[in-house]
């Protein structure tokens, strides 16, 4: 109905995949700009509703375009010479952890999630992308490989890698 | 009994990726194990928490984009694209039909011009023929042209070397 331009079938859409388009392109452009980034994405998928031809999962077709969209913003942002924040390394962050141990545990908690942002934004181009993707998008393996146009076996070795380093670097203060 | 797991193993469990079954089983066995890969998958956990507090206001957010959706890409093209095929179609027949017309009638509108006779034609010929100079290149002293053409220098006029 949405391909027809229903734009209450659309809404409904928007609805169900608004978080992950948005953890998306929080992954790519920070905190910043990715609600901004993440509508930009959500108009483009209703305008191109009628390029979608079913043979990929929906899902797939619209990280596609969120991804594709983010990284004309980061283009644009360079072409124009804005400051690109690293995704990830940008503005305060919430305290999150644990509420359930004692304050010492917390603070050693917390450091360790830092350093994992640290070392997160170490990684090379390819195994933090796919990383993020995986555990903050919560994607799985064959979405990652569709939507980044890559074969599954690389999405595999490149998380591994990725996984592998970020638990060899985080070895003493976990 | 496997002995524990490798760094290497540990990291395929935590990322999701298959461990041969061997592994897999001492993985549930092994509280030392768990316990390695729960250590970085917990971070994780924590990581994606804050993340999700970044978030926008859902509800908020739908509403501007829908305010944003282009009124020509979703209904309304399609309706307009619905009448715009056969008014094309249409279009293209009345072209394909005057033009056809025009063709039929001699490729003009007004009464065929009488066709030149061939006498006509070859005197025409002729006098273009017999015309041989170039514009812009005509004598202006037929003396210095002709004794150009015979010598291959120009001398002086008698007038002139008299002087």
């Amino acid at each position: 109905m949405a391909r027809n331009g229903d734009r209450d079938a659309f809404s409904e859409l928007v609805g169900r995949h608004q978080r992950r388009v948005w953890m998306v392109c929080r992954q790519y452009v920070g905190a910043d700009e990715a609600d901004a980034v993440a509508q930009d994405s959500l108009v483009k998928a209703y305008t191109s509703l009628g390029s979608f031809d079913s043979r990929s999962a929906f899902t797939t077709w619209l990280t596609r375009i969120a991804i594709n969209t983010c990284l004309d913003a980061l283009r644009r942002a360079r072409r124009e010479g804005l400051r690109v924040i690293a995704a990830g390394a940008d503005g305060a962050v919430a305290d999150v952890v644990d509420d359930d141990i004692d304050p010492e545990k917390r603070s050693i908690q917390r450091q360790a999630v830092d350093r994992l942002r640290e070392c997160e934004a170490k990684l090379p181009e390819r195994q933090r992308e796919i990383f993020r993707l995986r555990f903050y998008a919560e994607m799985d393996l064959d979405e990652i490989a569709a939507a980044l146009s890559v074969h599954v076996g690389t999405v595999k070795t490149q998380l591994h890698r990725a996984v592998h380093r970020l638990r060899r670097e985080l070895g003493d203060v976990r | 009994m496997k002995s524990h797991l490798t760094s290497e193993e540990i990291s395929a469990a935590v990322a999701g990726l298959e461990i041969d079954a061997p592994a897999r089983d001492h993985l549930e066995g092994c509280v030392v194990c768990r316990a390695e890969a729960a250590d970085l998958e917990r971070l994780i956990a924590i990581r994606r928490r804050e993340l999700r507090t970044e978030a926008p206001d859902w509800d908020v957010q739908t509403r501007q984009i829908m305010d944003r959706l282009p009124a020509a890409a979703g209904k309304d093209a399609r309706r307009h694209r619905r009448w715009l095929r056969p008014v094309l179609a249409l279009a293209a027949v009345l072209v394909l039909a005057v033009g056809l017309g025009i063709l039929r009638s001699g490729g003009s509108a007004g009464p065929p011009a009488p066709e030149p006779s061939v006498e006509d034609i070859l005197a025409e010929m002729d006098e273009l023929l017999s015309d041989d100079s170039i514009p812009g290149f005509e004598i202006i002293d037929p003396w210095i042209d002709d004794h150009t053409m015979d010598f291959g220098y120009i001398e002086p006029t008698p007038s002139e070397s008299v002087g």
